[in-house]
């Protein structure tokens, strides 16, 4: 479970301030596929960051009660002057397990061959993509926090990525409404700094549409 | 109050936070071994520096410095503290600009640099003295490591407040970075690293003591030289600095830690 306690997030763009959170009390189970359905793509994000704990928050409390991942697919974590499996050995041994079982896993799944003993920068941007993909869900959280749906076509990936669905929860930012239906038993709502759990995704997209007609209206 | 919390014991926290701090500097430490050039360069100035110094004293066939013995090794003693501190300094701002999983906060990063920065100096410290062993004899050796090492603490503590300030400054306020380097080479030469504060004249010698530096300087010279002109060193007012830079650095860290966290 995540607990959200009366948190406030606001976000800066230039001059301009908007709440993504705005004085939300929440708990959000970490074991159901969570569809998360919004207008904004950046306030989805910002929210996957906050329940990392990559962002922080204003003011409220963000507690957590399993383990939860890192955003699937940062890149930016990378340290791109070391080697492909100095960076998962990093990864393996901050989260507290045995590197070499990761980076064998790692190098097993991706299957770039000798490239996985060169430097990260040697890679295409996709190949890094996936790799960090790979890396986040190689690691066994309770529930991942994907920062798109779109898990790059490489074969490992995908098989991974499925794999993890059958096993643990899962918080997608979603804007493709039949991939919610078929992949997610719940839905998160994110609509002006408010945020509501609904118990089936078909409740939430309709719930969606209902506020963007009526701030349309 | 904001913060994330995760409902764990205090054995498993701190477990997990040994684990996280024991990662971080393994990869640090692989990092610079396999791209030494940034831990180089950053001894290089002071090196360079040290190296200058002797040599114009050498072609100008000067023996004499501020205190009986080499020049050279005056000036290695007051820069190697002066630029410890400066660097030290600088690293607090490059551990604000490592990007980094959600496990590891910022103040992770400036403990993990600090601790390398420390070994670098350490080394540097060696080398210097393995060099000017040959060429001025015993007297390159330090004479007692105990107010060398109590001048390194001091100025550490120090280091990480005027560090954290700078980024504090840089980051709240947009201080542009060309004002502090050029408020630390200002300092280089205000903080008794080129000259014996004792023998300036009294009202230069006060205004030269309000710069916590220049105590540190003088105690570290205590440490390399037995008969070091030490009336203007204030221990008091050095140590109370040193704490105050550290509990200013801690709370400039906890204020600016949301904006360092969501870059």
């Amino acid at each position: 479970m995540i607990v959200l306690d009366s948190v406030v997030k606001t976000s800066t763009k230039g001059k301009k301030k908007s709440d993504v959170l705005s004085l939300v009390n929440l708990m959000i189970p970490t074991n159901r596929a969570i569809a998360l359905l919004g207008p904004s793509d950046e306030d989805k994000r910002k929210l996957i960051e906050v329940l990392a704990g990559v962002a922080l928050v204003n003011s409220g409390r963000v507690i957590r009660n399993a383990k939860v991942s890192f955003p699937v697919g940062a890149i930016p974590a990378f340290d791109k002057k070391l080697t492909i499996r100095a960076n998962v050995g990093h990864v393996a041994q901050l989260y507290g397990l045995d590197a070499g079982l990761i980076i064998e896993f790692v190098r097993r799944v991706i299957d770039i061959g000798p490239r996985f003993e060169g430097r990260v920068e040697m890679l295409s941007p996709i190949e890094q993509k996936a790799l960090m993909q790979i890396i986040s869900l190689s690691i066994p959280f309770d529930t991942y926090l994907l920062l798109g749906h779109k898990i790059e076509p490489l074969k490992g990936c995908r098989e991974l990525f499925e794999a993890r669905q059958r096993t643990a929860g899962m918080i997608i930012p979603i804007k493709d409404s039949n991939f919610a239906i078929e992949n997610c038993d719940m839905a998160l709502v994110l609509f002006n700094g408010r945020l509501e759990l609904l118990d089936s995704v078909e409740e939430g997209l309709s719930i969606l549409s209902a506020l963007t007609k009526k701030v349309k209206n | 109050m904001s913060f994330i919390t995760e409902v764990t014991t205090v054995g498993h926290s701190m477990r997990r936070y040994f684990q996280v701090m024991t990662t971080l500097f393994r990869t640090e430490a692989v990092r610079r071994i396999q791209h030494p050039r940034e831990a180089v360069l950053s001894v290089l100035e002071p090196v360079f520096l040290i190296a200058s110094i002797g040599l114009i004293y050498w072609l100008t066939d000067r023996h004499k410095s501020g205190v009986s013995g080499s020049p050279a090794l005056f000036y290695a003693s007051g820069l190697y503290a002066k630029y410890y501190f400066v660097n030290l300094g600088q690293v607090m701002e490059k551990s604000a600009r490592i990007r980094r999983f959600p496990v590891e906060q910022w103040l992770d990063h400036i403990f993990i640099q600090a601790v390398l920065k420390f070994v670098d100096y350490l080394i540097l410290g060696v080398f210097l003295v393995l060099a000017m062993l040959p060429v001025i004899g015993p007297q390159a050796i330090p004479y007692d490591f105990v107010p060398i090492f109590q001048a390194m603490g001091l100025l550490t503590m120090l280091g990480f407040g005027w560090g954290v300030l700078v980024v504090a400054l840089k980051q709240g306020l947009g201080v542009p970075g060309i004002v502090f380097n050029t408020i630390n080479r200002i300092l280089i030469l205000l903080s008794g690293a080129l000259f014996v504060i004792d023998f300036m004249p009294p009202d230069v010698r006060y205004w030269l003591c309000l710069n916590p530096a220049t105590h540190a300087i003088i105690l570290f010279r205590q440490g390399v030289y037995p008969n070091y002109p030490s009336l203007s060193l204030d221990m008091p007012y050095l140590i109370t600095w040193s704490i105050s830079a550290v509990v200013v650095g801690f709370v400039l860290e906890r204020a600016m830690r949301r904006q360092i966290e969501n870059k």
